[in-house]
């Protein structure tokens, strides 16, 4: 039997290549993405790196301790632990060489958001070492952690919560994964940032411990050294967004990727039916014939696959390229040739192709064999009931997801990474019920068409007679333009909400925002309290660890620690629960979803766990409704824990003169590392760049599902055109010239293509009302917009590809005279 | 001659189409054929004769009626029963010859022996395709070879089996006269020498003249019969069966 298999894949050379190349480059795509997301959702590193070479580690403590809901004590990190006390710093210091190191924000012109300042000294323990230059010699000369060499002897800026200061850049060092460092002689680092975050210690281990006993510092040898690093996850943080688009790429490019495959697996079984029905003729059981097709489907699987996860491999760098150029993913990714998600890939094509086939010849293998001899080559019923089934299933799903996120999790519309589902579950299920509406389209479509004559009748009734390959063409049309059009227009919108949700929610006129990920510094922030005529609201970013009675957790809040006049003054958060006025000291104003996640209620009291460690009681004041910003908090100006603050809005007294409050920011900050816009021009930006890397990434995500889509659309047309041979010639020798066939030909397969759009235009709709209604109800009114741009271009890039490929592949392969008759 | 009943067709009805255009193929048709005897069916197209075929060789399903092959109920049978006694005793040659084009010529008569799970010895093939004068062409796929070949081919297929009964559906239908003639004279040498029995459908008076008996069938029924007979003596009751329509 694998003979005869072998021999039948021979003769069917064009459908089993299509099939082929259709199932390789799709496990080659899956076998990328699921490579690059295993590689950006594992830890990168592990146990301690800046300190990997420091024996002991002495800090204030690092970890908060609160009990789980067994009861069981956990440690919590803290994010901005206390300095080391001058006492213990002292008492160290008899104790063997000591070098205090002090990490703090600073800036660089032109650098990375994120870099830290540090003491040179502390360069020796850590991973950093010149590449070029020399250790800085003054306190005017810094050195820049993973600078281009270009820098060195040059002058630059660089920020910190003292201000700007102008320095030589003496060296660079070779880059480290945990931070941008800038190192500046030890004694201006002292009076850039006078507390002593860490104290590494030479001395015996001992003598260290007993040194700060009773000073409440916290010796940390071992693996416990992790506890003192900024980033104690291996790099996992910094490949969040990373991650975030590898699994959206990953769950986009199978479904397409499984979609195709098992629609051209069984778009090949359905060509070779007379064949199946002349080996039943001869004596083939319909089991056998089965099972002959089904063999066939996997020996072709087995090496497409293989050969696609080969394939993957060498792709991965092609998308780990891109991601690192985009600032998607940081450069110290690796993606490595992992087992698991390569044989993930490897069963998923090889299944794609196996249900493909399997769903059709169980059908093909039942139909008796005189029947089937007698069939006409079209005229079949182009659905299976499974598709049909399937597909309604689908649209089913997909509405009930889109009512349930527009009836409560409003929140999810706005990311299309939570999102994604609906958009997959509406386009799939048109795309599998193309067959059943693509003929109601086509009529209506046609229509037009009857009275254009002969030309417009064949083009008509071709279409609408080979249902089974108008479907065939169309159904990869749905899914690309389908997802293009929901992908880009739901973009779009949950933009466009995110700023109105923004602008509603504040009634600022001006922000002052730190640089980069930097802060404000406290002169700044008393220079801005002194402008007149206007109220003024610090905010400090406090992340907050909420514990309920017997210190038991109940969750972590990103919350601001802010004044309650001043936060009244300038936000106008939605209150649904207690009363926003006569705060008190010990308020704390959450979001209802968080309040409901944490399981608190208004009036609960909790106590919160702040960034330093202190632990302090709040109470529940208020809860406001959810919005675009996802959680919200705010705590009392007091309990910022040793957090800086990096915004501050102002608000021009009623009455109070706009432009002299304008004028006194700009003197207020000038030659600050303090951004001042207006609010509108600041939300203005924001949703900008916002847009820019969202299209950025969607375009990304989706770029590799059209790629592919266009693929099957070429695919199935080269596949088809054999098939036509006879119909073709028929037409040739009823008096159509080469020229009027191939016209033909095109105008079929734009009907084709039309009407897929169509389809897909109808499934895009219905994702983006369904988004709307629920962006809507979060939000209220924002501006629709359709990016008419992208949409077209998808449709136009589809439309090329199926006239092209079907007139090249008819001009090449239905070259000669009318066939005799097999 | 007294002789046994290979095929026994009774009450045999058959219709075609949904309820608006019904078509009845075969209207309580019964009949049988003997073994051993080379047995045509002709009539007017549309009269039902290829229908009667296909059902008593098993690969259509009758509506109402019973059909027996030597002694065996086909009605009752399974699907895969029925292929599986498809297989081993009947023999079908169409008129669209029906190989598969990508196999060769030995692998297309080696086929119904494989599909049986046997293992087909090459020396039967070799010889079932040397008896039909194909032994040039062993190695041909289908479409390398003439009509007439693929046809004997496709009675190669059909014998090697060695099946009870071998169905023919307008076995000269796509063939030239000289090809028809050859096909035809090969038929009648197997009945002759071997005892093999034959039923054939035809609408071609010389070939039907090959036959010991030729059945004629019209609007679904049994229209008479015709023992020994000639191309002239077919052709006249042909022509008097359309007539009559």
């Amino acid at each position: 039997m694998i003979r005869i298999a072998l021999a039948t894949l021979r003769n069917r050379a064009a459908s089993y290549a299509g099939a082929f190349l259709a199932l390789t480059l799709g496990t080659a795509i899956i076998a990328m993405t699921a490579l690059t997301l295993a590689a950006v959702s594992s830890a990168g590193f592990h146990g301690p790196q800046r300190y990997a070479q420091a024996p002991a580690v002495v800090t204030a403590p690092v970890t908060l301790t609160l009990k789980d809901d067994d009861g069981d004590p956990r440690e919590f990190p803290l994010s901005r632990p206390k300095p080391l006390s001058p006492q213990a710093v002292q008492a160290l210091s008899g104790t063997g060489r000591t070098v205090p190191d002090r990490t703090f924000s600073a800036q660089v012109t032109g650098g990375p958001d994120d870099q830290v300042g540090h003491p040179w000294s502390t360069a020796a323990f850590t991973p950093y070492r010149l590449v070029k230059g020399h250790a800085p010699a003054s306190s005017r000369e810094i050195v820049v952690g993973g600078g281009a060499p270009e820098l060195v002897g040059g002058t630059v800026r660089v920020a910190t919560g003292a201000g700007f200061g102008e320095y030589t850049v003496a060296g660079v060092t070779a880059p480290a994964w945990f931070e941008h460092a800038v190192f500046f002689a030890d004694a201006e680092a002292a009076r850039l940032s006078p507390q002593v975050n860490a104290v590494v210690a030479y001395g015996p281990a001992a003598s260290v411990r007993a040194a700060v006993q009773g000073t409440g510092a916290r010796v940390l040898t071992g693996g416990d050294r992790l506890l003192a690093e900024r980033d104690q996850n291996g790099g996992r943080d910094q490949l969040r967004d990373a991650e975030g688009m590898a699994g959206t790429s990953m769950m986009l490019v199978a479904f397409v990727v499984v979609f195709v495959v098992i629609a051209t697996f069984a778009f090949v079984v359905e060509q070779r039916r007379r064949e199946m029905a002349l080996l039943r003729t001869v004596g083939a059981t319909p089991g056998q014939v089965r099972r002959m097709v089904l063999a066939e489907a996997f020996l072709l699987a087995v090496l497409a696959s293989a050969l696609g996860c080969a394939a993957g491999v060498r792709l991965t760098g092609v998308l780990r390229g891109w991601m690192v150029d985009h600032g998607v993913a940081p450069s110290w990714l690796q993606v490595d040739a992992r087992p698991v998600p390569l044989v993930i890939s490897f069963f998923l094509g090889l299944l794609a192709a196996v249900i493909g086939t399997a769903v059709v010849s169980w059908r093909a293998g039942r139909v008796r064999p005189a029947e089937a001899l007698r069939e006409a080559a079209g005229r079949r019923r182009a659905a299976t009931p499974v598709r049909l089934v399937l597909g309604g299933v689908l649209l089913a799903l997909g509405v009930q997801k889109s009512a349930a996120v527009a009836g409560g999790d409003q929140v999810s519309a706005l990311s299309m990474q939570n999102y994604l589902f609906v958009p997959v579950l509406l386009v799939g299920g048109c795309a599998l019920l193309t067959p059943l509406l693509v003929r109601p389209v086509l009529a209506a479509l046609a229509w037009p068409l009857r009275r254009l004559g002969a030309g417009a009748m064949v083009v008509r009734e071709g279409a609408l007679f080979a249902g089974r390959r108008t479907a065939a063409v169309a159904t990869p049309v749905v899914l690309a333009v389908g997802l293009g059009a929901a992908l880009f227009t739901a973009q779009d919108a949950a933009n466009a909400a995110n700023a109105a949700g923004l602008r509603a929610g504040s009634s600022a006129d001006y922000v002052l925002s730190a640089q980069g990920d930097g802060e404000i510094g406290s002169a700044v922030v008393d220079r801005v309290r002194a402008v007149k005529g206007a109220t003024v609201a610090v905010y400090t970013p406090a992340e907050v660890r909420l514990s309920g009675d017997g210190d038991r957790y109940l969750g972590t809040l990103s919350a601001f620690a802010v004044d309650a006049g001043e936060l009244a003054a300038t936000r106008r958060p939605a209150v649904v629960g207690g009363s926003m006025g006569r705060l008190g000291g010990d308020f704390l104003v959450l979001d209802r979803d968080s309040a409901r996640e944490f399981g608190v209620r208004t009036g609960d009291r909790v106590r919160a766990g702040l960034p330093d460690g202190t632990s302090v009681p709040l109470r529940v004041a208020a809860q406001t409704r959810t919005t675009v910003t996802g959680e919200i908090g705010y705590v009392p100006a007091a309990f910022t824990g040793g957090a800086r603050p990096t915004q501050i809005e102002v608000k021009v007294a009623a009455g109070g003169d706009a432009t002299a409050v304008a004028a006194a920011l700009r003197a207020a900050v000038r030659d600050q590392p303090v951004r001042l816009s207006t609010r509108a021009s600041l939300l203005d930006a924001e949703q900008a760049e916002q847009q820019r890397k969202t299209r950025l990434a969607t375009g990304n995500v989706f770029g590799i599902a059209l790629a592919f889509a266009l693929l099957a659309i070429a695919n199935t047309l080269v596949m088809a055109a054999p098939d036509r041979r006879r119909e073709l010639s028929a037409l040739t020798l009823a008096g159509a010239t080469r020229r009027t066939t191939l016209t033909f030909v095109a105008a079929e397969t734009v009907v084709a293509t039309v009407a897929g759009v169509v389809l897909a235009g109808a499934a895009a709709a219905a994702v983006v009302a369904g988004q709307r209604a629920a962006l809507t109800s979060l939000v209220g009114g924002f501006p629709m917009t359709v990016p008419w741009t992208s949409v077209l271009a998808v449709t136009a890039l589809c439309a090329v590809t199926a006239v092209g490929t079907s007139v090249v592949a008819t001009r090449l392969l239905v070259g000669g005279p009318a066939p005799r008759g097999e | 001659m007294k002789t046994d009943v290979m095929v026994r067709i009774s009450q045999v009805s058959k219709t075609y189409g949904r309820r608006d255009n019904r078509v009845a193929a075969l209207d309580g048709v019964s009949v049988a054929f003997p073994a051993g005897r080379f047995t045509a069916v002709m009539g007017p197209s549309g009269s039902g004769k290829s229908t009667l075929l296909q059902c008593a060789a098993g690969i259509d399903r009758v509506d109402a009626g019973e059909v027996e092959l030597a002694g065996t109920a086909l009605n009752r049978l399974s699907e895969s029963a029925l292929t599986k006694l498809r297989r081993d005793r009947i023999g079908f040659v169409f008129q669209a010859f029906n190989l598969v084009p990508s196999l060769t010529a030995r692998q297309n008569v080696a086929l119904p022996l494989m599909l049986a799970g046997r293992r087909p010895k090459r020396r039967d093939v070799d010889a079932a395709l040397d008896r039909l004068g194909l032994a040039e062409r062993r190695r041909h796929r289908p479409g390398e070879m003439s009509g007439g070949q693929q046809q004997r081919v496709a009675i190669a297929r059909a014998l090697v089996t060695r099946p009870q009964v071998l169905f023919a559906d307008e076995p000269t239908g796509a063939l030239d006269s000289r090809s028809s003639r050859e096909v035809m004279t090969l038929l009648r040498e197997l009945v002759d020498r071997e005892g093999q029995t034959i039923v054939m459908v035809t609408h071609d008076p010389v070939a039907a003249s090959f036959a010991d008996e030729v059945l004629f069938l019209a609007d679904g029924r049994i229209a008479g019969s015709l023992e020994a007979p000639t191309p002239d003596l077919v052709a006249a009751r042909i022509t008097k069966l359309e007539g009559e329509r």
